[in-house]
This record gives C-alpha cells, sequence and structure tokens, in this order.
C-alpha cells in the first residue's frame, strides 16, 4: 500500500495545474470552453456517486469520507465555481489564478504542518504560505494580506456538510474581489499579462 | 494498485506539461510554482513507492 495521506497531499497540489485553463483558447470545437468546466464537474459527481455507492473504491480516502462527500468534490467544486464565476466577469484573472493555485498548496501545507508541529505552527505556515504565494503573483501587499488572513480564518473551522477545501477557494477570492469592486482595495493590473 | 501507479504516473506527466506550457509562454512564476510546490509532495510520493517495490 502507498502512504495514503502523501498520496493525498500530492493529488491536492496537483491540482494546481487547473489554471492551465486560462492558457485555454476561448472556444473549443465551437463550443465556449466554460462548457469544459460544466463537464468537468458532472464527471467528478458521477464519479463521486458511484464512489458513495461502492461501486469501486478510491486510494486516498480518510475515513470518514465512506459515507461523505469527499474532499476532492468539493476541491473540484470551489475550483469550478471561480471559473464560472471569472467567465461571468465578477472575478478578475488575476484573483482566479493566485487562489486556485494558493487553495492546493496551502491547505496540504497546513494539514501537513499540524500533524507534525501542531495547530499554532500551521496557522503561521498557512499564513506565510498563502502571502508568499498571493505576493508572487498578484504583487499587491494589500491583496496578498488580506487574502492569506481569510484563507487561513476559513481553513480552520470543521464542517460536516462544508469541506474547508471549498471555503479555502471561495472566501478569499470573494473578499478581494470585494474589496477591488470597492475601491477599498488598491488598482492593480487584473490579468496575468500585466504581471 | 495497478490503477494508482499508472494514475500517479499520469499526474506527474500533468505537472510536467503544464509547468512547460507556462514556461513557453513566458509565465515563469506560475510555472516555477506549479513545479516546485509539487516536487515535495511528488518526491515523498516515489519514496514511497519504491519502498513498497523493495518490500
Amino acid at each position: 500500500m502507498i502512504d495514503q495521506a502523501i498520496y493525498r497531499r500530492f493529488n491536492h497540489t496537483v491540482a494546481a495545474c487547473f489554471v492551465i485553463y486560462f492558457l485555454f483558447p476561448e472556444s473549443i470545437l465551437g463550443f465556449d470552453r466554460v462548457y469544459l468546466v460544466g463537464m468537468f464537474w458532472i464527471s467528478i459527481l458521477l464519479i463521486e456517486y458511484f464512489r458513495l455507492n461502492g461501486a469501486f473504491t478510491l486510494d486516498g480516502m480518510r475515513d470518514y469520507e465512506n459515507t461523505r462527500i469527499a474532499g476532492f468534490v468539493w476541491f473540484a467544486t470551489g475550483t469550478c465555481m471561480i471559473l464560472v464565476f471569472y467567465e461571468i466577469g465578477i472575478f478578475p484573472e488575476i484573483f482566479a489564478i493566485s487562489t486556485i493555485i494558493m487553495a492546493s498548496f496551502v491547505d496540504p501545507l497546513i494539514g501537513e504542518v499540524n500533524r507534525k508541529y501542531g495547530n499554532k505552527e500551521g496557522i503561521i505556515a498557512g499564513l506565510m504560505g498563502s502571502f508568499v504565494i498571493y505576493q508572487m503573483i498578484i504583487g499587491v501587499l494589500f491583496y496578498s494580506i488580506v487574502g492569506s488572513i481569510v484563507a487561513v480564518i476559513v481553513e480552520r473551522p470543521k464542517f460536516k456538510w462544508l469541506d474547508d477545501d471549498l471555503l479555502i477557494q471561495i472566501f478569499p477570492i470573494m473578499v478581494m474581489t470585494i474589496f477591488y469592486l470597492s475601491g477599498i482595495g488598491p488598482e492593480l493590473s487584473l490579468t496575468l499579462e500585466g504581471n | 494498485m495497478e490503477f494508482t501507479k499508472i494514475y500517479i504516473c499520469i499526474l506527474y506527466l500533468v505537472v510536467i506539461i503544464c509547468s512547460l506550457i507556462f514556461y513557453l509562454n513566458n509565465y515563469y512564476i506560475i510555472a516555477s510554482l506549479l513545479l516546485f510546490g509539487n516536487v515535495l509532495p511528488g518526491y515523498k510520493l516515489v519514496l514511497t513507492l519504491s519502498d513498497n517495490d523493495e518490500n
């Protein structure tokens, strides 16, 4: 058997590659690329439906996920929501890319540091990790601080029917977007090209 | 188990190809983040896989 915890972490960090979506052409085979997001989400739901019904087992699942929606579904849902809201024109591209990468790396980082060193260290690692990623991609101190604080705050509470994999994506990007659109946050280049 | 090994190989490929595409499009920061963010968990996973093969 492979180490389930490491396997789970690796699956989580590979999810950062979802940002390749932003390099796709606007239209694929005559269809708007946003349809890809819908197809992807439905296929994830189908996999989860059959897994929960015992049609097959997947490696890397936690014990409690045998009867509950798995983390990968929550993560995929969060990413798909970000991509759809980006296509609608609500979330800026730079926030979407940075948040997907941040969530992919920081959630497993917090989990690993929590497990090895303790909760306080997990919070510090989460703050530092998300700040560095936001700063590298967005490059505006205000959004890096706001995004990293919100990401770590929403990662802490544990709910039975709502997972931090979803919250750690939706809340930071929502708060940053609200700050930007309301004019409280500083101006920035909204696309990757400008950074 | 065999399926999982193939799946892991595909994940490695996905990381390498995505990093390469971002690099070729001159998005060096994104390319580096994708690559280096996956290096440690990817390496640890290789270690556990090779341990299993030895056993």
